[in-house]
């Protein structure tokens, strides 16, 4: 290395991406989110288990995917990579990705409320002007607005934390978010979950291959 | 009879030569971009052996650049290791001065 080819910033980068390669970020998000299409089942209208039974299984779901996440960084990430700090300007990126998801999650809790005051109250959907529409019109914009949703929070999410496979999961969540209004079937939830946990779980079995153990002498195996 | 390098005004013969070493130098560099890292990290990001590493980190915390943390995380013995304010300016002299150096010469 010589210092000409040392550009710090990128460095910085590489060191900080280096620390999710081993994919139990993508096993986490991919198990959260098979675990929310068995809940979303229920839409199906599916009566074998009940909604509470649903949540049940949706909550345990999380949890596990919450253990497998944090067990694999302790027992097996950590001892491989070893353990780092970054500096204040990584802490300001995540105070600002806070604050500025706080901002869309509020306005899309808004716009949320809105919609649902529309249906419900079809006096004011004509005090604003909105035309009547058809049921499978009106599903089209939920479908269309639930991804919009979806996709540009989740990339802002990888843009903060400098995460590109973030990019991958936005996209692939927002058009299964748009599958699951738009055809009524948890299925498309259910195929996205495996779509970001497979490639997930390939990073990590690599990873695992990449990185041994350290010798024993080492002062912090 | 060529000028020698040492009597070169570029400012070469003042480079700090604890820096200029290839392993420390990746090592310095990573520890500037960094607030503080452990042994296994440094490892993995330099691809030092950990000899080398081991031999290095006493050099640079002989001279006062760098800092060594020894403590336990859990059971487990952990080292963490970060730059001073001493080693992080080292480091920054010593960027400005090879810019300085390689922009000078000629195509």
């Amino acid at each position: 290395m010589t210092i000409n080819n040392i550009d710090l910033k990128e460095l910085e980068r590489k060191v900080y991406r280096s620390t999710y390669q081993d994919g139990l970020w993508d096993i986490y998000q991919g198990g959260l989110i098979c675990s929310f299409a068995i809940f979303a089942g229920a839409w199906e209208g599916n009566e074998t288990l009940s909604t509470w039974q649903r949540m049940a299984i949706f909550l345990a779901g999380i949890g596990l995917s919450y253990l497998i996440f944090w067990a694999g960084k302790k027992y097996l990430i950590l001892p491989r990579i070893g353990r780092v700090k970054f500096g204040p300007l990584r802490e300001r990126r995540k105070r600002t990705l806070f604050a500025v998801m706080g901002a869309i999650v509020g306005f899309q809790v808004l716009i949320v409320a809105f919609t649902i005051a529309l249906w419900n109250f079809p006096a004011l959907r004509e005090a604003f002007g909105f035309p009547a529409m058809p049921r499978r019109m009106e599903a089209l914009v939920v479908a269309v607005t639930g991804a919009l949703f979806v996709g540009p929070s989740l990339a802002l999410v990888a843009y903060f934390n400098d995460f590109p496979r973030g990019y991958y999961i936005a996209a692939v969540l927002s058009l299964a978010v748009f599958c699951l209004i738009w055809f009524e079937s948890a299925a498309a939830i259910l195929v996205a979950g495996a779509l970001v946990l497979l490639p997930g779980l390939v990073l990590f079995i690599r990873f695992l291959n990449r990185y041994p153990l350290p010798p024993h002498e080492s002062p912090n195996a | 009879m060529p000028e020698p390098i040492s009597d070169s005004p570029d400012g070469l013969a003042d480079i700090d030569r604890l820096i200029h070493e290839p392993g420390r130098l990746i090592l310095m560099a990573v520890l500037y971009v960094v607030q503080s890292a452990d042994f296994t990290f440094l490892m993995t990001q330099t691809g030092l052996t950990w000899g080398n590493l081991s031999t290095h980190m006493t050099r640079l915390e002989e001279a006062g650049y760098i800092e060594v943390e020894k403590g336990y995380k859990g059971r487990r013995p952990n080292t963490m290791l970060k730059l001073t304010d001493k080693g992080r300016e080292a480091f920054r002299k010593y960027r400005r001065e090879m810019k300085g150096v390689l922009d000078d010469l000629p195509e």
